[in-house]
């Protein structure tokens, strides 16, 4: 499997060297606002349901998460783990490391993970993109002291594009029909829980956790640890706000994947 | 000789000063112009550039002045957010069937919420940048894109306005691709596909009152 997505990479790059124009344009808005200009159009249209005289429907909700009790139930344990068990620990981590050291973990983890990036911008042919990802990847793993730091990012506007499998199969015209909620994992569709599999694939921890998954296991948490101690807070604050905290999240992940994958 | 080109030196100097003073003002009167206008962009960023000037402003950081502080940053966002506008979209078709007494106490703890919920928002602002890229404007709609920098990523930040008079109004705000109004209104659907409107009003009345003061939700 990795051998074969290597492969479709290998055939592609000769591809990507020849479209300096398109780079050029690109880097010089930056890959992550070039994708901001693209879904605004949408946003200066009103959307149907807003101007609807319908009364509301509860019927979607159900189309699209036919498991709700479970996943209610899924969701309940999981705000359980992350109020007993992550926010302490990512509390007390985030007071002994210092913001900068955070953000350097940070960048190394998003530097570890660019084949997976990579592959998925190949196979929805954003081309410039991967360009992106692999020039982003060598000046980082070089200038960068092993991705530690983002000089691609500072110097060169050159941004990270998110794209991973379960966004690839969208972008295949794979809807998300199925809401599912995790333990541990949190939310997702029975799309993107296929796309988990795929990363897998690409996820150099993988390769870690074949020859010593307590090793793999602990830099997964420790990655998870670190990417929420940058946004301590965050969850609270959302809980806070909502009247309906799980449909809240919902809405929101399907909101997130729907423009991840039209961009 | 020396004297005289000297003087010609001065009179030339002044005819540039009097050129580049009015040249100024002229620029200078094209930007003011262009503020009270019709840009929908710059209409935002003097907002938002208001709020950070508050937030930053050594002297409301005092304990003892944040009262004062978020009521001086509220009265610019009540200037620039419509929240009727955002209620009646959040509500979307119950809007049309509830009467004009329920749809004024709607706005009336709508309204609250999203203040408690923004000033929640900004109060922790401490160094971040905000970056305004661009504009698109149809009729009297427009898409304004920002850019959030906190903890060197970039967060998008969408605001979308009406214009009413002479002024842009926000009436949603879409965070990395996430409709604020959108979600509300997910959120309105499932709640009255079980309860009936006044169980909402109540809701939303309990969801003021524990909603946190001091804008720290976590308690951290």
């Amino acid at each position: 499997m990795i051998r074969n997505f290597l492969l479709i990479g290998i055939l592609f790059f000769p591809l990507l060297a020849g479209v300096p124009g398109h780079a050029e344009e690109s880097t010089e808005i930056g890959s992550g606002e070039a994708v901001v200009v693209q879904a605004s159009s949408s946003w200066l249209e009103d959307d149907p349901v807003e101007v609807s005289t319908e009364a509301p429907d509860s019927k979607p909700s159900a189309w699209i998460d036919p498991l709700e009790p479970v996943n209610r139930a899924l969701f309940t344990f999981n705000d359980r783990v992350y109020l007993w068990v992550v926010r302490p620990v990512v509390t007390t981590y985030s007071a002994i490391v210092p913001v900068k050291a955070r953000i350097c973990v940070r960048n190394a983890f998003q530097n570890l993970f660019v084949p997976i990036r990579l592959v998925n911008n190949v196979l929805q042919g954003k081309f410039v993109n991967s360009g992106v990802e692999l020039g982003r990847f060598v000046i980082n793993s070089t200038v960068g002291v092993a991705g530690l730091f983002d000089p691609a990012r500072e110097y060169l506007n050159l941004l990270p594009s998110k794209e991973d499998f379960g966004q690839t199969l969208g972008v295949y015209g794979i809807g998300d029909r199925i809401y599912l909620f995790w333990p541990f994992l949190g939310p997702s569709t029975l799309r993107d829980t296929l796309g988990l599999g795929g990363d897998y694939f690409l996820n150099p921890l993988s390769c870690l956790a074949v020859a010593d998954w307590h090793s793999a296991l602990g830099a997964k948490s420790g990655e998870e640890v670190n990417r929420n101690s940058l946004s301590l807070g965050e969850y609270e604050k959302l809980k806070a706000e909502s009247f309906d905290f799980y449909v809240a999240v919902r809405d929101g992940y399907l909101q997130l994947r729907q423009h991840e994958i039209a961009r | 000789m020396k004297r005289g080109c000297v003087t010609f030196m001065k009179r030339i100097l002044t005819i540039l000063g009097i050129v580049s003073v009015v040249g100024v003002l002229a620029v200078g009167g094209n930007l003011a112009s262009a503020s009270v206008g019709q840009e929908p962009l710059e209409q935002v960023r003097v907002s938002v550039e208001k709020v950070i000037q508050l937030l930053t402003e050594p002297g409301l950081k005092a304990p003892g002045k944040r009262g004062e502080r978020r009521e001086r940053v509220l009265s610019v966002v009540r200037q620039r957010f419509d929240f009727k506008e955002m209620a009646k979209r959040s509500l979307a078709g119950q809007w049309q069937k509830r009467t004009e007494a329920e749809r004024e106490q709607f706005v009336k703890l709508f309204s609250q919420i999203l203040e408690k919920t923004y000033i929640g928002r900004v109060e922790s602002y401490s160094d971040e940048k905000v970056l305004f890229n661009k504009q698109e404007v149809k009729d009297d709609r427009a898409v304004v894109n920002t850019v959030f920098v906190k903890n060197e990523k970039e967060i998008p930040i969408i605001y979308r306005l009406q214009q009413v008079k002479d002024q842009w109004l926000v009436y949603d705000v879409v965070i990395e691709g996430v409709s604020l109004v959108m979600n509300y209104r997910t959120q309105f659907n499932q709640i009255l596909g079980k309860e009936d409107f006044p169980a909402l009003v109540k809701r939303l009345e309990e969801k003021l009152v524990s909603m946190p003061d001091d804008g720290s939700a976590s308690g951290l």
